[in-house]
This record gives structure tokens, C-alpha cells and sequence, in this order.
């Protein structure tokens, strides 16, 4: 769960600087409403992914995205738009080569459930199987593109898209 | 011609042009077709508080308000709310 | 009672009742305080298209709509979507 609320928030910060280019760190706290060093860790991790990228000047770093999704990527990310896949590949992301019964004691899903998820995510390319001492064991594919697509696209969602669409009507 | 009227209808009008320019600020801010839509709206809301605040001193205005033209905008100015809500 | 007003009524009260839904699901789920004043405004849209609708059955309510006090209803949304965009 706390996988999960991370990605939204590096998704927050992420949209945020993608809408306002040149932010620097405690404006982003600022918007946010969120503590200086929380957004400076994520903020780490995205520049960590090639995500976003810093400019020194005028006595603060400042923050511009990098890149742009495509629709054939856009298209990938199918399958994850959905909660249960979701976190288990954020599980996977930090947890490489996991056996079932690891992921099942960290999630809070059932046994069937996660096998029948493992194996559509396995199927549509998600993940990889490794077996060793006769387990098998799963990790994400492409972990790296992956991480990108779920912090640059966020799938459509009428509330949210309402909310922003308030947000961005402002007087300031 | 009732002091409130006049009141109400000059707020009408006077508070629709307002969220008419900060939603051409937003507009030009974020350039997406959803702020879009919803300065149209503003736009009708403007034209609303227009015609209502004609209508005191015109006649012509005043059949125009006694019409379901008049409703139709106030339609209008959903369906263009609700096409900014929906849109991706 | 004619056509169009029938439609023009039932759109209104159908597209203020969606737009309200939405705005209120939003706003519990990000306790925005801007959305409350959105949320608010989409009722008071709600609320006229409901009186609209029931003033084509009811003459007292169709004189109350008719007349100048029925700015009063658009007065009280633009305040609310004005205050909504003066709040972060």
C-alpha cells in the first residue's frame, strides 16, 4: 500500500512539473502541502529514472520533465490501469525475483487472486519467470520502462480529470 | 425597476466577465481544450447577464428573456461544462 | 407545455445532476475546498432545473421562475465558481 501512495505522489509531482516547467523544490512543497524532504526524496528517485532533470540558477534547482509518452506505450499500460496488477508490479519493482508465497505475505490479496493476476501479467509480457530450486520466482520486465510509463501517463479518470480541470482555473 | 434587480443583474454580469478572463488566463496557462470549454461557458453566462441587464431598459431583450431561448443558453452552458468534465 | 421547454428543463436538471454527482465524488476524495464551492454551485444549478421543471405543472412556481428574482439562482453560482477560483 505504501508502494502505491509513493507512485501517485511522484505521479502528483511529476504532472505538476510537467504543467509548470522550472518549479523549484520548495514551491513543489508548497503546492503539494507536503513536508520539504518527502518531495526532495521522490523528486530523487524520479531523477534517478531519467524522468525529470534539474537546472541550477538564480540561486535555486529548478525541475523540467524529460520526455513525452507515445500512444503505442500508452497502449502497454493497459493492464495496469487496474488496482491488483498494479501493485504487484510496484511490489516487483522493489522486490525482484519474489516467490508467490513472498508477494502473498506482503499483499494484502488472496491466494487465487495473485495467481490469476501473476498469470496475466506474465502472459501479456509484464513480467518474467525464473525458476531456481524448483520455485518459481518473478521479477518485472523492462523495469526501467516500465517505471517511466506509470509516472509519465496517468489513465483517465473522470474524477480526477474534474478535479484538475478546477485546479487549473485559478486566480494567482 | 427594482433596486435588486438591477443589483442582481449587474452582479450577474460583471461577476460571469470575471470568471470569463481568469478562465482566458487559465486558458492561455494550459492550452488544453477542457479550459477551453469552460470559457466558452463563462462566455454564455457573459452573454446571460447581458441580455437579463438589457432586458431592464429594452423590450426586445425583455421578450427574449420571457422566451425558452433563454433557458437554451442556460442548457448550453452545462452541456459545456459537463463536455469539459468528461473530456480526456 | 411545450416540447422544447420539456426538453430544455429535463436537460438542464440531468446535466446539473451528473456535473453535481461528479463534483461530489471529487471532492471526497480530495477534500479540495475549492470543489466544495463547485460542488455547491452545480446544486444550486440542480435546485433551478428541479423548480424549472415543476413550474411547467405548478403557475406559482412558474411566476417565481419567470421573474426578475430567478437571477437570484444565477447570482449564487457565479459567487460560488468565483469563490472557487480565488481558493487554491
Amino acid at each position: 500500500m505504501k508502494d502505491h501512495i509513493d507512485f501517485e505522489i511522484r505521479r502528483q509531482i511529476y504532472s505538476l512539473i510537467s504543467k509548470n516547467p522550472g518549479l523549484h523544490l520548495s514551491k513543489i512543497a508548497k503546492i503539494l502541502n507536503a513536508r520539504i524532504s518527502h518531495v526532495e526524496y521522490h523528486l530523487l528517485y524520479l531523477k534517478k529514472h531519467q524522468l525529470i532533470q534539474e537546472e541550477k540558477g538564480t540561486g535555486y534547482v529548478r525541475y523540467y520533465c524529460k520526455g513525452e509518452v507515445s500512444t503505442r506505450n500508452k497502449k502497454i499500460l493497459t493492464l495496469l490501469q487496474l488496482e491488483i496488477p498494479l501493485i504487484i508490479v510496484l511490489f516487483l519493482i522493489k522486490n525482484e525475483n519474489s516467490r508467490h508465497v513472498d508477494i502473498l505475505k506482503s499483499l494484502d490479496i488472496s491466494r487465487s487472486t495473485l495467481s490469476y493476476h501473476l498469470k496475466k501479467l506474465v502472459k501479456h509480457g509484464y513480467l518474467k519467470v525464473k525458476e531456481a530450486d524448483g520455485e518459481r520466482r518473478y521479477s518485472v520486465n523492462n523495469k526501467e520502462g516500465i517505471i517511466r510509463l506509470l509516472i509519465q501517463y496517468k489513465p483517465y479518470n473522470l474524477i480526477d480529470n474534474f478535479r484538475d480541470l478546477w485546479s487549473d482555473i485559478t486566480l494567482e | 425597476m427594482e433596486i435588486e434587480t438591477i443589483v442582481i443583474y449587474a452582479g450577474i454580469t460583471i461577476f460571469s466577465f470575471g470568471l470569463f478572463i481568469i478562465s482566458i488566463l487559465g486558458l492561455r496557462k494550459h492550452r488544453t481544450i477542457k479550459i477551453l470549454f469552460v470559457t466558452l461557458a463563462f462566455l454564455m453566462f457573459f452573454i446571460r447577464g447581458v441580455i437579463l441587464s438589457l432586458s431592464l431598459i429594452n423590450n426586445l431583450s425583455k421578450e427574449i428573456v420571457s422566451s425558452s431561448f433563454f433557458w437554451l443558453l442556460d442548457l448550453i452552458i452545462l452541456a459545456l461544462l459537463l463536455i469539459a468534465t468528461i473530456k480526456r | 407545455m411545450q416540447m422544447e421547454s420539456i426538453v430544455i428543463y429535463g436537460c438542464m436538471t440531468i446535466f446539473a445532476l451528473g456535473l453535481l454527482v461528479v463534483s461530489i465524488f471529487s471532492y471526497r476524495k480530495y477534500r479540495n475546498n475549492k470543489l466544495i464551492f463547485v460542488s455547491l454551485s452545480f446544486l444550486m444549478f440542480f435546485i433551478k432545473g428541479v423548480l424549472l421543471s415543476i413550474g411547467m405543472f405548478n403557475q406559482q412556481i412558474q411566476d417565481l421562475m419567470q421573474s426578475p428574482y430567478n437571477g437570484i439562482f444565477d447570482f449564487v453560482i457565479l459567487t460560488l465558481l468565483l469563490l472557487a477560483t480565488l481558493k487554491r
